[in-house]
């Protein structure tokens, strides 16, 4: 199990989690902490442009990730092969970033929470991510589905 | 897909503890911080605001100039728009 954190975002209590990603294909890029928000209705994990810059990605030079879709509109992404671990976990997936300079965060999408149980509680500001082993520890397979 | 174990060294433990210090610190002095950088990007490191900007951008390029890890500034945009963020992103090749 690991753990995101709430942070305040306008008044609101934002879920997170915090992620070391590396990228195979460049490692002289290094391995660097992403906070990324926790978006249930995310398809793909998409950091920033802004961060992906920063970290030192040249977009140009990135394979076309075709486009995402979202309620600000259809925007262009590129992708890259990256690791993302966390608290010893790691996944390697493909990383979309977003062509846009639109100020919007990086989140965590579906393609990395499929493979755990996510646990988010606002009011008492828990955010888990469960492996196998903790949803058997917990009983949690026992809840079934319908 | 599914995840790998890989090695959780106390060094990035050690690091992980201090980034959640300084989201708790940011948490527990919200309106402080709003009140004090209204439309302004904050960054915090060891319990206190080590830079602010007008974009993140900026605020990472500060950071960078001064010596600062950028990537272990927890930043924050403080605003008191009323912004409803819904960042859906939805890919038609994903199954």
């Amino acid at each position: 199990m690991f753990r995101g954190f709430f942070a305040d975002d306008r008044g609101r209590r934002v879920p997170h989690l915090l992620c070391d990603v590396e990228f195979p294909d460049a490692p002289q890029l290094g391995t660097h902490p992403v906070e990324l928000l926790v978006d249930t209705g995310a398809d793909r994990t998409t950091l920033s442009r802004g961060i992906a810059e920063s970290i030192g990605l040249d977009l140009a030079v990135l394979p076309d990730g075709g486009t995402t879709t979202g309620f600000g509109g259809v925007t262009a992404v590129r992708m890259v092969e990256s690791y993302l671990s966390v608290e010893g976990h790691m996944i390697r997936l493909w990383l979309r970033i977003l062509e846009s300079r639109h100020p919007i965060p990086s989140v965590l999408g579906r393609d990395f929470m499929a493979n755990f149980a996510l646990f988010i509680e606002e009011r008492t500001g828990r955010v888990l991510f469960l492996d196998q082993t903790d949803v058997e520890t917990y009983g949690l397979a026992a809840l079934g589905n319908p | 897909m599914s995840f790998t174990r890989i090695p959780y060294t106390e060094e990035q433990k050690r690091r992980d503890e201090e980034r959640l210090k300084d989201v708790k610190y940011y948490n527990n002095n919200y309106r402080e911080l709003l009140a004090q950088y209204p439309e302004r990007w904050i960054g915090i490191f060891g319990q206190q605001v080590v830079e602010s900007a007008a974009s993140e951008d900026e605020l990472i390029a500060q950071l960078k100039a001064r010596g600062f890890r950028w990537d272990l500034v927890f930043r924050r945009r403080l605003t008191e728009s009323e912004e409803i963020l819904i960042t859906r992103l939805w890919d038609p090749d994903y199954v």
